[in-house]
Order: structure tokens, then sequence, then C-alpha cells
């Protein structure tokens, strides 16, 4: 193989200078090593809701925090910086972390620290607020303010990131020769600017619920915790769909060398779509809130389905492109493509089948934003049996697929047990269906979310139990899977294990730029008229189940 | 002149800021009003650094030509970088 697109990764990342590999990799060590915690913490919950283990109420609602916490906000926020500073620096000419700017990004990690030893310190002395920590249930609890304390510390440390990835591209743009960033580059400064308005969105919500849990005045007038924690949250998912199709699109190319047919600007506006869609979509996290009128309400069912919109343009541009390659190197038929991709490569398997979660992730995310029917199910086990779909189906595996990547090309070190790894997606994918597909169906049926003992002392539908086991089964299934994912990554990281294989030597295709030309590419239209039709599906299956529950 | 980059985040600031507005003044969430006006003042000081840093990067590059393909779009069957 030639020096091309797709060796472009692998050598840009093995070429940094030492401290920035240090940088990045306390980054993925911080995040592999919360990964791990929050995991942990998983299983233990997931055995309990399955009855398999009895908690201590109490107990119970500590170690759901710890596990959200530490899971969403550390596992997503360490990996997630590391890998888009990482692609900024690849992908962005002229880009690089002068010496103030690396001690800003350090000041960012120091913050993050102390932000989650404050956020695992509060719910291990009692403080079980859950991770949106409601500011009435906060007063339950003597040391909730050490709780916003790590969400304030959070967020400080968020605003420092943000701020070093937008100086970074801005500083580049300025010693480039090119008048434009390229895609990559230009969408990880995106993601660095709406992590730099986020930060500010969470401070706003995070600093006046510590005031208020320290018996001060808010500094913000009129304030109202749950509409700004929900504003902010609104920020902070966004973020990590952002960040994944990135991943997506940089993996493809680093490992198959496919660049998209439809052109670099064509990628850019749907990368800026994302930002121009943050705030309109944010209505629908206030479906539950009573001082919302009716009729916004309704607006925001309507301007909710425009969320999974430029995701599914990414999804359309790499299938396409990956396709209309193939195509040009001898592959025939519909799926024909498909073959041809290499699906041993554990990091191209990795973003594959997060693709995979992301369709039923998708198609049940658009089910729950239908206002009519989010009043009906938000305080269901369908909550947490969609959201795993796309945090740990899509957003997890594709980062994962990402340092399985990325650590061995920064470490020059071989990948530990390669023939594991590129199974793990699979199995990862299977654990997070049978969770999700049980945990859905056991919501629309009534089972709570947030309840541990689902037996209801009998009188809880049998069903319940039978669904509420194949999450228990998920759970387990997904927590292996992932804990095997943080083994490779702790021993590529440490050692150059002999029995391990280079990145280059992975499985791999080599698509060229004339490969596209003149072929006809329609999976990925198909694929999204299967998505649309989906979410019809599950609509329906969602009512037919609901309406055949024994209440009137 | 500014590039495309900068044209696209001013255009995303002004999206969020006429948002703002719209939360504000139509919907009647103050909430949701502040944190999108918040945001777009982000934006615009991050393009007001944008367009810096091209004016000073079209400076350098007016006292030293560069090559004909530089600062161009490339088409999508070229490495953009």
């Amino acid at each position: 193989m030639t020096a091309t697109a797709s060796d472009k990764l692998r050598q840009s990342l093995a070429a940094l200078p030492y401290a920035d590999k240090a940088l990045l990799g306390t980054l993925f060590a911080l995040g592999v090593g919360a990964l791990a915690f929050g995991v942990l913490a998983a299983l233990v919950l997931g055995l309990d809701e399955a009855g398999w283990v009895q908690l201590p109420p109490h107990r119970a609602f500590q170690l759901l925090t710890l596990h959200a916490t530490t899971v969403f906000y550390y596992w997503l926020y360490f990996v997630q910086i590391g890998v888009m500073l990482a692609l900024l620096l690849v992908y962005t000419e002229g880009a690089r972390l002068t010496p103030p700017l690396r001690s800003a990004a350090w000041l960012a990690v120091a913050l993050m620290c102390a932000g989650w030893a404050f956020n695992v310190v509060a719910p291990a002395q009692g403080a079980a607020v859950t991770y949106s920590a409601p500011v009435e249930l906060a007063r339950e609890f003597a040391n909730a303010s050490t709780f916003y304390a790590g969400y304030v510390l959070l967020g400080l440390g968020l605003l420092v990131a943000g701020v070093v990835g937008v100086v970074v591209a801005v500083d580049g743009k300025r010693r480039s020769e090119a008048a434009e960033w390229s895609a990559i580059g230009y969408a990880a400064f995106l993601w660095h600017a709406l992590l730099t308005v986020a930060a500010i969105i969470a401070l706003m919500a995070n600093v006046p619920a510590l005031q208020v849990s320290l018996g001060e005045e808010p500094f913000l007038s009129p304030f109202n915790y749950t509409m700004s924690w929900s504003v902010y949250f609104h920020n902070m998912h966004y973020l990590p769909l952002l960040s994944t199709v990135l991943v997506w699109y940089a993996l493809s190319e680093a490992t198959t060398g496919m660049k998209s047919i439809l052109g670099e600007r064509f990628s850019k506006v749907v990368f800026s779509l994302y930002l121009v869609l943050v705030p309109p979509t944010s209505l629908y996290h206030m479906f539950l809130e009573p001082g919302v009128s009716a009729d916004v309400k309704l607006l925001g069912s309507l301007l909710a389905l425009l969320i999974s919109v430029p995701t599914i343009a990414v999804f359309l541009i790499i299938v396409t492109s990956l396709q209309a390659c193939a195509n040009g190197q001898g592959s025939r038929g519909l799926f024909g493509w498909i073959r041809h991709l290499p699906w041993r490569n554990p990091a191209f398997a990795a973003i594959g089948m997060a693709t995979v979660a992301a369709l039923a992730g998708g198609v049940l995310s658009n089910v729950l934003i239908q206002e009519k029917f989010a009043s009906l199910v938000s305080d269901t086990f369908m909550v947490p049996g969609y959201f795993h779909f796309l945090t740990v189906g899509t957003v997890t595996l594709t980062f994962l697929g990402a340092l399985v990547y990325m650590i061995p090309a920064l470490r020059g070190h071989r990948l530990a047990w390669p023939s594991v790894a590129s199974a793990l997606p699979y199995a990862l994918t299977v654990g997070v269906y049978v969770f999700g597909i049980a945990g859905v169906a056991a919501g629309y049926m009534g089972a709570p979310r947030r309840v541990m003992a689902f037996d209801y002392a009998g009188a809880a539908p049998e069903a319940w139990t039978t669904l509420m086991n194949a999450v228990g089964v998920g759970a387990l299934v997904m927590a292996v899977t992932l804990l095997g994912y943080v083994a490779i990554l702790a021993v590529t990281a440490v050692r150059d294990v002999s029995a391990g294989q280079k990145l280059e030597e992975l499985p791999a295709v080599t698509f060229t730029v004339g490969d596209a030309a003149g072929q006809r590419a329609w999976f990925g239209v198909l694929s999204v008229a299967l998505f649309v039709g989906g979410m019809y599906v599950a609509t329906m299956a969602a009512f037919w189940v609901m309406q055949s529950l024994p209440m009137r | 002149m500014m590039s495309w980059d900068s044209k696209a985040v001013a255009f995303i600031a002004i999206v969020w800021m006429a948002l703002g507005l719209l939360y504000d003044t139509v919907i009647g969430m103050v909430t949701g009003a502040r944190a999108w006006w918040a945001g777009g003042v982000i934006l615009l000081l991050l393009l007001a650094g944008l367009l810096l840093a091209e004016r000073r990067r079209a400076a350098v590059h007016r006292t030293r030509p560069i090559p004909a393909t530089a600062g161009r779009h490339l088409p999508a069957t070229q490495p953009a970088d």
C-alpha cells in the first residue's frame, strides 16, 4: 500500500511530538478508566434489575448515580476531547499544540479529574441524586453541593478544553497555506466550538444549582433548574453525535482509503447542520414541563424530527462512497459491496456495527420524541432501553474503534489480541440489542425506570420478569465485552505484545480516487427508506402494545 | 475576504441568536433564550478570532505567493489535506 489517505491518520499520529502523545494518552487512559469504573457499576445494576442480586435500595441508587455520571460525563468527554483533538492536529494544516495551549489542555484535564472526584465522592457518601440531579431531590442530601461542585468543575474543564481546540484550529489556519479547512478539520473545529458553548450553558445550569444547594440566591434570575438542565443536556448529547459521525468519516478513510464522492464542501455543509439544528430541536426535552404550552409542545414534536437529519446525511455520504468505490473494484448487487469491506479490521468492525445499533436507536428515539407519546413512556424502562443503543452501541463502540486505532498508532505498539478485538463489536451489538429490545418492550408494557425491585411483591405482570431477565443478560454481555475492550486497550498501551498485529497489517481495503467513477450506489438511500419505514412500524407497535395493556 | 468556513460560522451564530430571540419573544422560554443568545455571542467571538487569523494569513501570503491549487476547494477525487 502506498502512502495514501488510509495511511495519513496512522502516520500523523505516530509523528506527533512526545508531549502531545502524553496528553492524548492521558485523556485516553482517564476515559478508559472511567469506562471500566462505570461498567462495573452497570454490571451490578443489571444483575440487580434482573433480580439476580439484591442491593439495598439506597445503595442501588448510589450505584446508578455513579454509573450514569461516570460513563456519560467522564468516559464520553475524556475520550471525545482526546479523539477530537487528535483529529484536529492531524487534519488541520498548520495546527499544533504550542506550550501555552498544551498547559491549558492539562489544566482542562485537571479540572475534569477534580470534577470526577467530587461526582464520585458525593454519591459514595450518600447523595444518590441521579445524573440529572434535580434540585428538589438534591435537597434530601446534605452533601448534594459536593455533587454540583463536581459538575461546575467539569463545566470549567470542558470550557478550557473547548477553547484550546478552537485556538489550535484558528491558529493553524493563520499558519496554513490553504484558505479553507479540510472537512474533518472543519468538523473538529465545530465540535470544539460547540463544546465551548455547551460548557458555558452547563455553567449557567450548575453554578446556580450549587448556589441553591448552599442556601444562596442563584446569580441568574429567574432560574428554573429543570429547564436549564434540559437545555444543557441537549447540547451535551448532541456533542457525542457530531463526534461519532466524524470518527466514522475519519476511520472509513483510514481503513479503506475512501474519500467522499460528494466532495469536501458537501460534507462541511452537513457537519454545519449539527450546529444549526441544536437550538430548534431542543424543545422536545420540555414535553413534561407543565409551564410549556400545548402549541409549543406540538412545535417541538415537529422540529424534533430534524434531529436525525445530519446523522443520516453523514451515513449516506459514507455508505454511498463506500458502495461506489467497492462497485468500482468489481463488487456486484445491492449487498455485494458489503462483503468487500474490511469487517475483520477491529476499527472498521466497530464503526460498522455502531451504525447497526444507531439504526435501532434512531428509530426508537424518533418514537419517543413525539409529544403525545413521550409523556406515556418517559418514566418507563423504554428510555434506558432505547438510549443504550445510542450511548453504548453507537457512541461508545465508535470511540472504542477510534482507540483501537489511535492507541497503537500513538504508542508504536502492535494491537493486542486483534482477532478478539475484531469480534468484540459483534458481541457488543448482540448485547445491546438484547438489552435494548427487551428494555423497550418492558417499558411499553409499563415497567418503570429507576426502580430496582420489579416484582412489586408478586403484583407485577409476569412479562416484566421475563423481559427484565433478558435485560440482565444483555447487560452482562455488554459489560463483559466492554471490559474485554478495556483489557485489550490497556495491554496495547503498556506492552508491545509479540502476538499482536501492527495497524498496517490489519485487514484493510485500498479504494483509490478513480474507483467510484460512473458507479451507482443505492444502498444508502434504501437504508434511509428502511429507517423511515422502521419509525412508522415502531410507532404503530408501541401504540399496539400500550393499547393492549389491561388499563382504561 | 471571508472564507467559506467563516461564512458558515457567521451563519450558525446568526441562527443561534435569531432562535434566542424567538425563544424569548414567541415561545416565552427565558431559559432557552438565554442559552442560545450566550451561544450565539460565543460563536461571534470565535468568528472574530477566525477572521483575524484569516486576515493575518492573507497578509503573509500576499508577500509569499502560494501554489495555484492551495486555498481552493479540491475535487472529491483528490486528498484535500
